[in-house]
């Protein structure tokens, strides 16, 4: 089979692929070379922990599974937010990779991975050591686009942080936020869709409101600039807002801003068509695609996101590579960590009955997302999805509600620590 | 992503299904008190009873539990751990397909639950119901 190391697979090579005589998708694994067959996984946070468990488990050992992550440890986003609002500390939502190695015998490389080799099926790393594969399955995540902001960079983010990718940005938001005085504004640019993890900014504001409230500050505002005319549980949020911290939040959506002209960091003023908001704390949340290796890789589509098979995972772009998470185009399913989760354990399940012939079973993905307002009082949405006419689409699914009562509140917000326990044990023990 | 808000009252579940329907009348009849509520109420149990009795029937497919099951670990810890959500190892056949019918057809309140059970046929619930019990082991 021909490829081009960047492009697609052209139909007519396709047709050639019985007769190439190259590494074959379709050989099974006894005529191959005498190795195991492998499994490369790009990426160790939700998806790609995930991946590397599920297939490194269920093949009990029959495939040799390798996890290339740059950090020794991953910061879940989801939950970063209540680090932030002081319910949580920064060990709590960090997780190793020791008992992914030691229990189900992965192959963790440490570094970063810069290039995919179609071709010869292998991923080149930042120091020059090449990785081999049968299948790769890439869950890089999010890159933030910088520049969609006018007057914003990478630079910038040391003042005014973005913490859209958990760790040391997430440490710096909360060291800012903590050192706020009453009076002093924080300014929040909302970022426009698609993007990671639809209801996470308005958690946010909560769990600052929160913070600020909690310090007993009435003079500070939080500016939220949106450059979407609506966003994820809006209603709640909302009635939320009102309900806790009556005054101090104002949302700003398109119609009435008119546009985000530029962002001065050092100044910390948000410029809008409507007017210029200024923030001793600015938190801004810019334009996102799909982690570099997927670009890299030639798997991103023009969105700067992957398209997938709804069926599996597999990339529509190339039949050895797999890509889950953030980085993928899943239909209904939004960004989130659970969606990586479910969908990493189609793709993990599909790898193996690739490589080893096991049974692969229909589709079937879900999604929950739990968000809290203020102490004991958390809401969520969720939804299950299936495969269909080639699209991953919602089939059934559930929103909190307003005026819910508050033992419900709390309940929904028990509920979000028992799963949050749930999936670290899933994806890390 | 989720395009309608699913209003879901004391029944919960998708509007207007049979289900919900039911359920709606099941639990409004029963605040109000009423001799229909007892009716409706009775009518629930006893297809309950009936789909209970149809998927303990049948051999449940450890595989196919184990594949379906990985949608429930990410709440109810595989390790039996619990911590705001009930964990589910080892929780006996009849018990597991008990509670997931009750969840299906509205019979047990919690929008999670009856969500994740909605679409499941007789023969996934008693894959799961087999997969749970196994746990332990």
């Amino acid at each position: 089979m021909s490829t081009t190391r960047t492009g697609t697979i052209s139909r007519r090579s396709f047709g050639l692929l019985a007769g190439a005589g190259v590494a074959s998708l379709a050989l099974p694994t006894y005529l191959r070379a005498q190795h195991k067959p492998r499994v490369v996984i790009v990426g160790g946070g939700a998806g790609g922990a995930t991946a590397a468990k599920y297939v490194a488990k269920d093949s009990k050992g029959a495939i040799d599974v390798t996890l290339i992550e740059d950090s020794d440890t991953f910061t879940t986003c989801f939950f970063s937010n209540l680090y932030l609002g002081g319910y949580r500390d920064f060990n709590s939502i960090t997780h190793g990779y020791d008992a992914l190695v030691s229990t189900y015998g992965i192959r963790k490389v440490t570094g970063m991975a810069m290039a995919v080799d179609r071709v010869a099926k292998t991923v080149t790393m930042a120091d020059g050591a090449v990785v081999p594969y049968d299948r790769l399955l890439l869950s890089p995540g999010i890159d933030i686009i910088y520049g969609s902001v006018p007057g914003y960079s990478e630079d910038a983010a040391e003042t005014a942080p973005h913490a859209w990718k958990a760790g040391p940005q997430t440490e710096l938001l909360k060291a800012r936020l903590d050192a706020l005085t009453d009076g002093q504004n924080i300014v929040m640019i909302a970022p426009p869709n698609p993007y990671r993890c639809p209801p996470g900014p308005y958690e946010r504001v909560s769990m600052m409101a929160h913070v600020l409230k909690s310090k007993g500050f009435t003079n500070s505002k939080i500016f939220v600039i949106d450059p979407k005319d609506k966003f994820s549980k809006q209603s709640l949020f909302q009635e939320g807002w009102d309900k806790h911290y009556p005054g101090m939040v104002e949302w700003y959506g398109p119609d009435v801003h008119g546009g985000i002209k530029s962002v001065d960091v050092a100044a910390g003023t948000v410029e809008t068509d409507l007017d210029t908001f200024e923030g001793a704390l600015l938190n801004i949340i810019p334009a996102q695609r799909a982690g570099a290796i997927a670009a890299a890789a030639g798997v991103a589509g023009d969105s700067g996101f992957c398209p997938i098979d709804a069926t599996s995972m597999r990339s529509t772009m190339d039949e050895a590579i797999f890509i889950i998470g953030d980085a993928s185009m899943a239909g209904d399913m939004p960004k989130s960590g659970f969606s990586a989760n479910s969908q990493a354990k189609v793709a993990a399940m599909t790898m193996r009955a690739d490589l080893t012939g096991s049974k692969a079973f229909p589709a079937k993905y879900s999604n929950t997302c739990w968000s809290l307002i203020d102490t004991d009082d958390g809401v969520k949405v969720g939804a299950q999805y299936e495969p269909k006419e080639g699209k991953i689409a919602s089939v059934e699914g559930f929103i909190s509600q307003t005026g819910e009562d508050a033992a419900l509140r709390k309940a929904t917000y028990e509920e979000s620590i028992g799963w949050y326990d749930g999936i670290v044990a899933d994806m890390f023990s | 992503m989720i395009g309608h808000c699913m209003r879901w009252g004391p029944g919960g579940g998708t509007a207007g299904s049979p289900r919900i329907r039911k359920n709606v009348a099941a639990t409004v009849a029963l605040l109000a008190g009423t001799a229909a509520a007892n009716a409706s109420d009775a009518a629930l149990a006893l297809e309950v009873e009936h789909v209970v009795t149809r998927v303990l029937a049948l051999d449940g497919d450890p595989a196919y539990g184990e594949y379906l099951g990985g949608a429930c670990v990410t709440c109810h810890q595989a390790s039996g751990a619990a911590s705001g959500i009930p964990p589910i190892r080892g929780l006996p056949v009849d018990y597991a397909v008990q509670a997931m019918v009750e969840y299906k057809l509205g019979a047990r309140p919690n929008p999670v639950m009856q969500m994740m059970t909605a679409r499941l046929s007789d023969e996934e619930i008693a894959a799961l119901a087999v997969y749970i019990a196994g746990l332990e082991d």
